[in-house]
Order: C-alpha cells, then structure tokens, then sequence
C-alpha cells in the first residue's frame, strides 16, 4: 500500500492545493492535526463528541467551498489553521444560539480575532449548504447525473454511454434537473 | 427554441428556470459566452433576473460538488476513528503510542534498507487516489460501479478482476482504464499498469487528465526504471499549473 498521509511539515500553499483538488490525504492532514483543538473547544462550550465531529466536518466542508470558489485567499497572516478554527467557532455559536438562545457562552469563544474573511467564508457557505440540503428532495436519478456531470467532471459522451441514452438526452436531463433543483429551493424560502 | 412568454415563468410562487436560461448560464461560466451576448438573450426572454440566476447556478454547482466533498469526507470518518480523535489519550497512554511509533520506525527502515533505492523514492512520491462516490448501482452499468466500489476500499485485486472482465464491453471507456491502471500499480504491477494508462494518457477528461500523467510516472519508479520516469514526468514540468508540478520537480531532484 502507499502512504496516505501528508508530512506534518506539509506547506499552507500545499494544503491548501490539497483541498482544492479533494485530495484525501489533505483531508486527513486536517483532521489528524486539527480535529482535536476544534473539539476541545465544542466540548468546553456545551457540545458533545458528536457535535464536534459535525463542526469540524461543517468548518472544513465551509473551508473547501471557499477555496473551491475562489473567495479564500492565502497571504501571509491568513493561516488555514486559523481560518479553519475560526470557522468552526462561529458555526458552532450559530448553532448553538439556535439550540438554546439564552446559553452563555464563554470567553474562550467569543475572542475578537476573527480573521477578516471569516463572516464572507461562512455566508457563502450557508447559502449553498441551502441548495445542498435540497438536493436531498431531488430523486436518486437527478443526483446521480448532477454529481456525475458537476462533481466527478465526467465527460457528457460517458455519462450518456453510463445511462444508455444519446448525448442530447443525457444533457436534457441534466438541465431539467436543475431546473427542478431551482423550484426546490424557491419553494423552501 | 426558446418560449416567447416572460421568464422566469412563476407558478404556484415557485421560479421556474428555464432550461435553456440555465445552458445560457453555463455557457457564460464556463466562459464559452460572453456577458453581452448572455444578457441579450435575456433581454430577449424578459428575464430580469440575470445576476441572481448567475449566482444560482454558480452556487448550485458548488452545491452538488459539496455534497460529493461530504460523502468524501464521511468515509474518512468511521464511527471508531471519530470516537478516537476526541478522546484525550493519558500520559501514559502516549508514551506508549510514541514508543510503539518508534518501533515501527525501526522496523520500517531495517525492511526499507533492504531495499533497492527506487523502491523508497517510490514511496516517497506515491499517490493514493481515493476513488470516486459510488451512486450508480442502479444504472446499466452497474458492474463497472461494483468494480468502483471495491476500489474505493482499498480491494485492488478484486477491482481488477472485475474491471479485466469488463474490458471487452467497455472498450473506450476511459474511467476503467484509469482504475484498471491504479489499481495494477497499487497491486505491485506496474508494467500492466502502464498499459492500462496509455491509451487514455491524452484524456480530456479533467477527472483524469492530470493524476494519470503522475501515475504513469510512478509505473517507471516502481519498476525501477528512472530514465523512463524522466521521460514519463516531462509533460508535467511542461505545465507550471499542473497539480503535480512541484512533486514532479521534487521526483527530478531526487532522481538527479
């Protein structure tokens, strides 16, 4: 078998290449070196192992977006680790303001060093973690071809050969399931 | 054909976007359209909601890539793993962890030094692709997905059974060749491999195009065949922005 696992010396400019490119071993770099300060501090501030677990998950699925749009940009002071705890701090104050709205919150989270680009991260974030959610409501069919066509990147001519239907079929179908994406989301605000 | 009624059509408060709008919209993201010309045909439509339909397909793309990160992410997080990486180890316990750590370390070289060279530059530059998310269990080709699921768990051997005998039905099908590949340079087979890989090694596919050119190098590192993976890792250098550019500058300083 081959190595799986970033050096731990591995460069901001690297890890975050990583991400951008899904690559698994920067996802695991993240959580091996990460995942346990985000927990402390869930678990310091009302939350169980189970909430630090979605946090942490939310804050790197928030940091891939952003990276992956464009809107996360790596200069000296903007460090992914920093970005990367900030992120999972405000998404756990939000959700937690939600679950119980008069919780007191400690000082350890409610520092005022958030990075500048934080509150932008997470609003790009929450919006299309809306459309993910909707997702779920289109049939297994749409999401197949969505996925296949917008994450894998397969090449139309394949994704028709996969479902047994000529190329213009394959791509008729893919925008009618937007379409009904589109409807979901208009209809759930 | 577009319709010639307003868009977007609303029906039942729910916005309706047309598909056509939508292809439009791509075309325009993906930079085949220009704003002028995408903003004409919107005028043509009455579509007045040009920027927020932009910003919808934009994020609705991310979104579906989103949930495909998240199945991602899911299984690299087994419930037993997760449990672990919040559990505070004890003093104790960590001394132990480090001093196991250190006998494997130990372990590790005395089996690497027997080694030829080749074989511990080949671990050093090694890359793992992880597969892809496997949904299409239903789909015609569901057994080309069974294959994929078996790669995705580390089964290289099984994945390649089933993939050499699906080859005949799927003769250009550049996904299996690509996981055909992986999986015979994973199985210790590199000079199979590198036949599995050259057929597709122009792929447009951008799934592929560039982790392919890096596999096909480690076909030469893992036979021992250092002036092929100089030759392999040319069109990699070629490219400043290829994923594996610096790793393939690092892989010609350590052959050098």
């Amino acid at each position: 078998m081959t190595s799986t696992s970033y050096p731990t010396s591995v460069t901001d400019q690297e890890l975050y290449e990583g991400i951008e490119r899904e690559d698994n071993r920067a996802f695991r770099f993240l959580y091996e070196q990460y995942q346990e300060r985000i927990a402390a501090m869930v678990q310091r501030n009302s939350g169980n192992a189970e909430d630090a677990s979605d946090i942490f998950q939310e804050g790197v699925l928030a940091l891939w977006t952003n990276i992956h749009r464009g809107r996360f940009e790596l200069t000296d002071s903007a460090r992914i680790s920093t970005y990367l705890y900030a992120l999972c701090r405000n998404i756990w104050i939000s959700r937690l303001r939600r679950r119980k709205p008069d919780v007191e919150l400690r000082d350890d989270l409610l520092e005022d060093d958030i990075p500048d680009q934080t509150e932008a991260m997470l609003e790009t974030h929450d919006r299309i973690q809306t459309i993910e959610a909707r997702m779920q409501d289109l049939n297994e069919s749409c999401r197949n071809l969505l996925n296949m066509f917008y994450h894998q990147k397969t090449a139309l001519r394949e994704i028709a050969q996969q479902l047994g239907v000529t190329e213009k079929s394959a791509k008729n179908k893919k925008y009618r399931c937007m379409q009904q994406l589109r409807s979901l989301c208009t209809a759930a605000t | 054909v577009h319709a010639a009624t307003p868009q977007p059509v609303h029906r039942r408060n729910l916005v309706i976007m047309d598909p056509d709008w939508i292809e439009q919209i791509e075309a325009y993201l993906a930079g085949d359209l220009t704003e002028p010309d995408l903003r004409e045909f919107a005028r043509q439509q009455n579509i007045t909601s040009v920027e927020e339909d932009i910003e919808w397909v934009r994020d609705a793309h991310t979104a579906v890539a989103m949930a495909g990160v998240r199945k991602q992410l899911n299984r690299l997080q087994s419930p037993s793993s997760r449990e672990a990486k919040v559990r505070k180890m004890t003093p104790w316990s960590r001394i132990m962890a480090i001093a196991a750590g250190f006998l494997l370390l130990i372990f590790f070289y005395v089996v690497y030094a027997q080694m030829d060279g080749s074989g511990t530059t080949y671990q050093t530059f090694a890359y793992e692709d992880p597969g892809i998310p496997i949904q299409m269990s239903q789909s015609p080709n569901y057994r080309l997905f069974d294959a994929l699921t078996y790669y995705s768990e580390g089964d290289y051997e099984e994945t390649i059974l089933q993939l050499q005998e699906l080859q005949s039905d799927l003769p250009e099908n550049d996904t299996l060749q690509y996981f055909l590949g992986a999986s015979l340079l994973y199985e210790d087979q590199p000079v199979a491999a590198r036949r599995a890989f050259e057929p597709i090694l122009n792929t447009e596919n951008p799934r592929f195009a560039e982790r392919i050119q890096w596999l096909y190098v480690l076909t030469y590192l893992r036979a021992d065949e250092p002036q092929g993976a100089r030759t392999a890792l040319q069109p990699i250098l070629a490219q400043e922005n290829h994923a594996f550019h610096d790793r393939a500058q690092a892989l010609t300083n350590a052959l050098d």
